[in-house]
């Protein structure tokens, strides 16, 4: 067998019959294309959620909630985290290098003069600045000590100091929350809306003791952050966490956790169940369209058995064997559709390309996305040959040649 | 070469019993001999001819091919032996239409092993039947006479140990059939096994021995029932036709 010579009879078919190989092709470049899109959709879509939530919980950060804040259920707080646990596990655990406590008031009415808004106030340490990796663009952080003294002191977003402000400088003016006075003292840094999707630059920010005692006037936490040294650990971190937490909650066996710890691999898993839509459901739609293609391409070819009798006939007659004409009908197809993959992979490219460049659509092409185009394309393939090369292949020489 | 004994071939006709096409065959053809098989229409040259070729299975008896015993082998088996020992030659020349002159007489060598350069073989090939400027052409470019040369080239270039032509003039007309009759006397000349159909006593009378087929049975032909044959052939109601 002249496996270079069949080659060279396959690509000239398909080249000499350009009708009928854009006919097969058509399908396949399309479903290519659109599998090619969904996926860099799919993968961008991640990508952004990813990049958006790696920025407030990078990949050494460990979260611990008052179960229900982060966690699936959203049962509402339990009022059983304190500051004094998350002390207990920094000081037991060497590899926590920072932390910070969170509180929140939703919906809370913050007044300047005559202007009133309503927006969300947060509770941080002076720790929060490194810890949640945002600082202020305008007068400066919390101090250590405006923590200890629960200082009448506020940080305001870009946005909300626009609302309250106007053009006026906010730093050094005194604004009330409830009934509360502050005086802000920093503006924040810009930050846009947060994986929870809240707008963080339309709020404010108060030392937590500040929060808890003059304001909410409450013992407990919201959450907490922890930063810890080792990348690599944050798994067992917080199973020890989960130990620590449950002795000094005296949960005994059996009983549920009053807290939840987030992992950045929990996050990660999150993140793509949220993105399960884009990750499978719409390639899922691409390859029911692949399929479609093979039953196309599949009848084209049947077609073009039918047509090719005599040549079929003739093969046999030189010397072709069953097998052989079976395989040079499934080379044809693959070759079809792996060129056709190809020129799918182009278009959606260019797609992707446009759509991410003109329109800000976030879209990623993996190496991952390439190869499963491919595999699917060959798949395809000799999913659609099969049956032809099986009529071709059992043709009878003496009645072909008739 | 051949040799084949009580050879028996008949056909399933959807209406009625089985025709009986040949009924009990024997033959022997020595290596160099050009053959003409005669007889009527329908009395089973084809028949025949696809038997010797491999193409299709007898219902009974023996036959060897170049000292192999053909019987029972398995359809990859004899798709290599037509590959390696058969040439065949149609009427109706089945050349590829979207195949140049050269990638037609090329095809047989797809599935023959180890050929150096088939496509030297080919311009062989297409130079012993003088159309070595024609490599190029593709068929609907080429005289019928032209086309059926062609397809003798083809039939050469596995070098095949048994030529096996049905009708090959019967779509030519009559230089171009004298044409491809004298290839065939020139290819007998140099030693080759030629066995071909005809209804035409003229060039029937070219052939070193006629096989005259009726009624099942083949037997030593001459002129005369060649021409019986002929006779009750359809070639023969076309005029211009060899
Ligand atoms: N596949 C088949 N099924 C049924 N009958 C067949 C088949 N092939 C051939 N026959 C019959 O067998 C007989 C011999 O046919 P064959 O083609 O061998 O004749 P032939 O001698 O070549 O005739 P011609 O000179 O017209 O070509 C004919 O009667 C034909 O109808
Ligand atoms: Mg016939």
């Amino acid at each position: 067998m002249n496996h270079k010579l069949l080659a060279k009879s396959i690509w000239h078919t398909l080249v000499r019959s350009k009708l009928r190989s854009v006919l097969m092709s058509l399908g396949i470049v399309l479903g290519v294309a659109a599998l090619v899109v969904a996926r860099a959709m799919g993968d961008g879509a991640e990508q952004k959620m990813l990049d958006s939530i790696s920025r407030m919980f990078s990949a050494s950060s460990l979260m611990i909630s008052a179960r229900g804040m982060m966690g699936p259920s959203h049962t509402g707080p339990i009022a059983t985290l304190e500051v004094v646990d998350i002390e207990a596990i920094a000081a037991e655990l060497d590899e926590v290098i920072a932390w910070d406590p969170i509180q929140i008031i939703n919906a809370q009415d913050v007044r300047y003069q005559g202007e009133v808004r309503q927006m969300t106030v947060y509770g941080y340490s002076h720790q929060a600045e490194r810890v949640w990796n945002r600082s202020v663009t305008a007068g400066e952080f919390f101090s250590e000590n405006d923590v200890r003294d629960a200082a009448r002191v506020a940080l305001i977003g870009t946005k909300a100091a626009a609302a309250l402000f106007g053009d006026e400088d906010p730093v050094g003016q005194q604004i009330h929350a409830g009934t509360v006075p502050l005086q802000v003292i920093g503006v924040l840094e810009p930050y846009g809306i947060d994986p929870h999707g809240e707008d963080r630059d339309y709020e404010i920010q108060v030392p937590i003791t500040t929060l808890m005692r003059r304001m909410k006037r409450v013992d407990y936490i919201l959450a907490a952050k922890l930063v810890v040294d080792d990348p690599d650990q944050t798994e067992e971190i917080a199973d020890r966490i989960t130990d620590i937490l449950r002795e000094r909650h005296a949960l005994v066996d059996g009983e549920r956790n009053d807290f939840a710890v987030t992992t950045p691999a929990l996050v990660r898993r999150m993140v793509q169940q949220a993105n399960r839509v884009l990750q499978v459901f719409l390639p899922a739609a691409a390859g029911v369209a692949l399929l479609v293609a093979a039953m196309v391409i599949a009848n084209v070819m049947l077609m073009s058995v039918r047509q090719r009798i005599a040549e079929i006939g003739l093969r046999k007659a030189v010397g072709a064997s069953d097998r052989q004409i079976s395989w040079q009908f499934i080379a044809e197809a693959v070759v079809v559709t792996l060129i056709s993959a190809l020129a799918g992979l182009g278009i959606g490219l260019a797609a992707i390309t446009v759509a991410s460049r003109r329109f800000q659509i976030p879209m990623s092409l993996t190496a991952e996305t390439v190869i499963l185009a491919l595999l699917a394309a060959s798949f395809v393939g000799i999913l659609a040959g099969v049956l032809p090369a099986r009529r071709a292949a059992r043709l009878d020489p003496v009645a072909a040649l008739k | 070469m051949i040799r084949m004994r009580k050879i028996c071939k008949s056909f399933q006709r959807p209406d009625g019993p089985r025709l009986e096409v040949l009924k009990g065959i024997d033959l022997d053809i020595e290596t160099g001999e050009l053959i003409a098989v005669v007889g009527p229409s329908g009395a089973g040259k084809s028949t025949l001819m696809n038997l010797l070729g491999l193409l299709d299975r007898p219902d009974a008896g023996s036959y060897e091919l170049a000292d192999t015993s053909v019987a029972g082998l398995p359809s990859d088996a004899l798709a290599q032996l037509r590959n390696r020992k058969i040439g065949f030659v149609f009427q109706q020349f089945h050349l590829l239409p979207r195949a140049s002159a050269i990638e037609n007489v090329e095809l047989p060598l797809t599935y023959a092993d180890d050929v150096e350069d088939p496509t030297a073989r080919a311009m062989a090939a297409l130079r012993q039947v003088g159309l070595e400027d024609r490599m190029t052409h593709y068929p609907n470019e080429l005289s019928g006479g032209q086309q059926q040369r062609v397809a003798i080239a083809r039939a050469l270039v596995t070098k095949p140990d048994l030529i096996l032509a049905d009708e090959p003039t019967g779509n030519l007309d009559r230089s171009a059939g004298e044409g491809v009759m004298g290839l065939f006397r020139e290819l007998h000349e140099d030693g080759r096994t030629i066995l071909f159909n005809t209804h035409n006593p003229e060039l029937a009378r070219l052939a070193s021995r006629i096989l005259h087929i009726e009624d099942g049975q083949v037997t030593p032909g001459d002129l005369m029932k060649s021409e019986d044959g002929v006779k009750s052939g359809d070639d023969r109601t076309s005029g211009d036709r060899l």
